[in-house]
């Protein structure tokens, strides 16, 4: 139809009631105001952590003795990328950190992605059962498999006790198989291949048989249909597999910790760690944001190749239906290859950290050696100096800590994601909806550790009227929930989908006004999906590590960052007892949540 | 007094035209049907006027009251406007039972509990719905979650309703069923009705006044029967009337002695005066004013039976000849003719003449047609 003169005009004058009526609805204005604050708590920390590796900060001065602080200088830069340090400070980290990561995300891709076609695509017996299975670990603290690698494999290399392996076999371990490169991506790998498994088991879920079903009509090979209709269909779940498997575990601080750091195997993220923590703030700031850039490059190469705007899918596969294939007997052997893999992921690391738990002396694993002094003991006892951990005051703040925390980030995620989902959702299509959707997405691109020193170069002094909220609880439940927006608002975007608008419109045309339309009709009908978005922040924060590791202090201490702590203090009895108490309380939490809210589906974050 | 009025509506979704000024009046009590193909902005007209979409331009006065217009820039939102509205998914809260989803708009309204309950009552008796008041809209049919809608609307008892393809998601037979229901409703509220359908049945069968659309634009608007006789164009002569009509193309000639039409197999005197200068015309001629005989007849066209469809009380037959195929309407039952080869004619008064290009309906459109809609 072509456009008449008079038409254009028509089109200009409505662009601008259109903009008038922009500043009357209330979703618009709502969205705009989202999407700056959100922005601030993004992009100016990310501006402000670009700033401080440009600036002489206090450390500085002892080698730039002429100096003031505050100074524009490119000390940082020399340092870090070609002075006498660089290897040690950039980019032997740098190497371990590529090598680490890369390694993992293969093992996990492969791992996940052979899980996910057993379980959507063959006659697998107890399907249900062993998708379970499969998405336990993801309940764990990543490095719960860490921490049980040690306590099995440990050697003499760092003094202190030895493992399971030297009580079993009475050889030492050689260094490879107890540190560094190797177990890293092993643990690594075994926990973070949940997120490869249940993207690519869900966008393989969303290909209907019946597509291939019309391509075998059509004359298409087994290979070809494969090739030409379900991998294109998968492609972009890969892509984002790919790339959400990579940053995670390249800003995954636990695991390098545990099984790098002891022996001087550095990843960028115990780098940071290591610099910040010696106050050479500087050199940690400009760390992280390589981590940063090297996120965004990544993101960056896939959305190239693939093509997609959003480097991640939709998890919530309908019910279309899909052909499986029978894989005869073998599939009791593939059943048998998933509980195995259970054991190895989980029924093991948290045996060997039970065991270790109920020593006496750490490293002797005989029978009388057993005591429950590290669960319920009092001082003096068995250990003159550590009580078990319910007598341990520092050990319960921390899991007192730890559940605040939970709550609140569960609390603030529910409200951040129904708002978001609501007015991104009525807004569609406009600039405010988009720049909302853009800026909740934003935290996705910096890894973990990297956010966690963004936030304290932001946050150590006041801004404005806010007081510095470095050191406060408050900062912790601020980090935690908006590292979670990225899987926040696609909750709540995605709750707030299903709800047909017409619903909302029925309830309009009757008179009803927009507060009781929320919370009669939109409220009850997103909860569900909210509450399972809250549920998954819930388990999150209770068992994160690398964001907020360089955040915590001896006060806001939570029962993850103590457990690393005391790491260094050599009582892997503590250690194991204080990891499965976190175990306990995720996995108690778990339940009373569904339990309480029966119809809430587990998602995934 | 008019009770709905669109003036000179226009609305663009982004640089896209869906409705290109629209005009309509619709006068209290009537019973008004838009009909047109998919995508020809049957939806779009009825969310303009329920206020669920602001148009560009244009002035909408609904009953009176100015809802919208872009000169006064007033747009009084779609909460206020007191309609009754029958989504196509009929958007019933999953979350409330049917009791509520009946009530809540009186509740909010902070109507007294007894005349809430007075109304559910009566909403409950006329939709058949008594007893099923405490299940949720998922533990009911499609014909009763239907009727849920309805019943919403009966209690509300608003002065106008919009219905947007309400019955399309039904079978067939409750949907004949439900078509007399909501005529009935209709006249029982005394609301004045904008229906959207795309099918033709509905609209002929229940309205008083068919708008005919296509891209945008009211073809015709008029009673069922301009509509089905007096097609003001090809679109809606092509449009309306299941099997299609017939066409023929043929040349009109214009002389003292009168009009004639003369064309491959057709070449008639025109009885009806007509406005046109002469030449290239289309014929259309509703299959049931087509007759078939066996034997030669004056002015009649050979044809060939094709294949015989008979429905019931008539029965379907396409027939080839030479240059095309036909269809006619018999009413009778019928399996098969005698013989294959058949002559078709028909009354001239029964053509329906077109301009070629321009498509538009060159026959005078006598008062007759109108007022045996009106006797
Ligand atoms: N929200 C929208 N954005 C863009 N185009 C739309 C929108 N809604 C409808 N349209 C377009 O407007 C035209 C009319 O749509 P609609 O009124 O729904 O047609 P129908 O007559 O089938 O009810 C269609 O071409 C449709 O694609
Ligand atoms: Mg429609």
């Amino acid at each position: 139809m072509a456009l008449t003169e008079g038409n254009i005009t028509g089109i200009r004058s409505g662009r601008l009631r259109r903009l008038g009526g922009a500043l009357m609805s209330p979703e618009r204005v709502i969205a705009i105001i989202m999407a700056i604050g959100l922005a601030f708590l993004v992009l100016v920390p990310l501006l402000e952590l670009l700033r401080e590796t440009l600036t002489v900060q206090p450390y500085d001065k002892a080698y730039l003795p002429n100096a003031t602080e505050g100074d524009l200088t490119t000390f940082h830069y020399e340092r870090v990328f070609s002075g006498r340090m660089s290897a040690a400070l950039f980019y032997k980290p740098f190497i371990h950190s590529l090598i680490t990561a890369t390694g993992a995300t293969v093992f996990c891709l492969v791992l996940g992605a052979s899980l996910a076609w057993v379980v959507v695509r063959t006659n697998v017996p107890f399907r249900e059962a062993v998708n379970t299975m499969i998405v336990v670990p993801y309940m764990l603290p990543s490095w719960v498999m860490a921490l049980a690698w040690l306590t099995f494999f440990k050697n003499d290399r760092l003094g202190g006790s030895s493992g399971v392996f030297v009580y079993l076999f009475g050889v030492q371990p050689p260094d490879w198989l107890a540190f560094g490169a190797l177990p890293i991506i092993i643990c690594l790998a075994f926990h973070y291949y949940v997120y490869a498994y249940l993207i690519l088991s869900g966008a393989l879920s969303t290909v209907d048989s019946q597509l291939e079903e019309a391509g075998a009509i059509a004359g298409l090979s087994r290979l070809r249909q494969f090739l030409s209709i379900t991998a294109p269909l998968v492609l972009p779940a890969l892509g984002s597999a790919i790339v959400m498997t990579f940053i995670r575990v390249v800003g995954s601080f636990g695991t390098p910790a545990v099984l790098g750091m002891p022996v001087r195997y550095f990843t960028l993220p115990t780098q940071i760690y290591a610099a910040i923590g010696s106050r050479n703030v500087g050199d940690g700031y400009l760390l992280a944001l390589v981590l940063v850039l090297m996120a965004i490059l990544f993101i960056w190469i896939n959305q190239r190749m693939i093509g997609v705007r959003k480097s991640f899918v939709t998890m919530s596969g309908k019910g279309v239906r899909t052909k499986t294939i029978d894989l005869g007997p073998a599939r009791w052997l593939v059943l048998g290859l998933v509980v195995l893999l259970l054991a190895f992921t989980v029924i093991l690391p948290i045996g060997l950290l039970l065991l270790e738990s109920l020593s006496k002396t750490a490293g002797n694993y005989d029978l009388s050696n057993l005591t429950l002094h590290y669960w319920i003991g009092e001082r003096g006892d068995v250990d003159a100096i550590h009580p078990g951990v319910l007598h341990n005051p520092l050990i319960l703040g921390a899991a007192w800590n730890s559940i605040r925390l939970a709550f609140s980030v569960a609390i603030l995620t529910g409200v951040l994601g129904f708002l978001l989902g609501y007015v991104v959702v009525r807004t569609r299509g406009t600039f405010a909806s988009k720049s909302l959707e853009m800026s909740a997405f934003l935290p996705y691109i910096f890894p973990s550790v990297a956010f966690g020193a963004i936030y304290i170069g932001m946050f150590s002094r006041p801004i404005g009227p806010f007081p510095a909220l470095y050191g406060t609880f408050f900062l912790l439940v601020l980090i935690s929930s908006v590292k979670n927006l990225p899987y926040t608002s696609r909750t709540g975007i995605a709750a707030l989908l299903q709800i047909d608008k017409s619903l909302e419109e029925a309830a309009r045309t009757q008179g009803i006004g927009w507060f009781a339309r929320v919370r009669r009709i939109i409220i009850p009908l997103a909860s569900s999906g909210l509450v399972s978005g809250m549920l998954l922040s819930f388990i999150g924060t209770m068992r994160e590590l690398s964001l907020i590791i360089l955040l915590v202090t001896p006060s806001t201490a939570v029962l993850a960052s103590v457990i690393y702590t005391y790491q260094t203090d050599d009582v892997p009895q503590l250690i194991g007892a204080a990891t499965l108490l976190l175990v306990l309380l995720v996995i108690t939490f778990n339940i009373l949540f569904r339990l309480c809210f029966k119809n809430a589906k587990l998602g995934f974050a | 007094m008019s009770e709905v009025s669109l003036t000179g509506i226009t609305k663009h979704y982004g640089e896209f035209l869906a409705l290109p000024e629209m005009n309509l009046t619709i006068e209290k009590g009537q019973f008004v049907t838009l009909l047109g193909p998919s995508g020809c902005g049957k939806t779009t007209t009825l969310r303009i006027i329920a206020g669920l979409e602001t148009p560009t331009r244009g002035e909408l006065v609904l009953g009176g009251r100015t809802m919208f217009s872009d000169v006064s820039h007033e747009n009084v939102p779609p909460e206020k406007r007191g309609l009754g509205f029958i989504f196509q998914s009929y958007a019933l809260w999953p979350n409330m039972k049917v009791e509520r989803n009946i009530t809540l708009a009186l509740r909010q309204a902070k109507m007294p509990a007894a005349e809430i309950e007075a109304r559910l009552e009566a909403a409950l008796e006329k939709v058949q719905l008594k007893g099923l008041e405490d299940r949720f809209p998922s533990e009911l049919s499609g014909g009763q979650q239907q009727r849920v809608a309805v019943g919403r609307l009966i209690a509300a008892r608003n002065e106008i309703l919009l219905m947007d393809e309400p019955l399309s998601n039904l079978d067939a037979v409750l949907r004949t069923e439900m078509r007399a229901e909501l005529k009935r409703l209709s006249r029982e509220l005394g609301a004045t009705t904008v229906y959207v359908t795309h099918d033709q049945v509905e609209a002929l069968t229940m309205s008083d006044l068919i708008v005919v659309m296509n891209e945008g634009r009211i073809q015709q608007a008029g009673t069922p029967y301009e509509i089905y006789h007096h097609p003001a164009n090809l679109f809606v002569a092509e449009f309306i009337g299941d099997p299609k009509v017939n066409l023929f193309d043929a040349e009109l000639v214009v002389s003292t002695t009168g009009a004639r039409i003369k064309g491959a197999g057709v070449d008639f005197h025109l009885t009806q005066p007509v406005q046109h200068s002469g030449g290239a015309v289309k014929v259309a001629v509703r299959p049931e004013h087509l007759c078939i005989h066996t034997d030669p007849k004056e002015g009649a066209i050979e044809a060939k039976i094709d294949v015989v469809q008979p429905t019931g009380s008539q029965t379907i037959v396409s027939l080839d000849m030479p240059s095309q195929r036909v269809t006619a309407l018999v009413a009778q039952f019928r399996e098969s003719w005698p013989q294959e080869q058949v002559w078709i004619d028909f009354d001239p008064a029964d053509a329906m003449i077109f301009d070629a290009k321009s498509g538009v309906n060159i026959v005078e459109n006598g008062q007759t047609a109108t007022q045996v809609a009106a006797e």
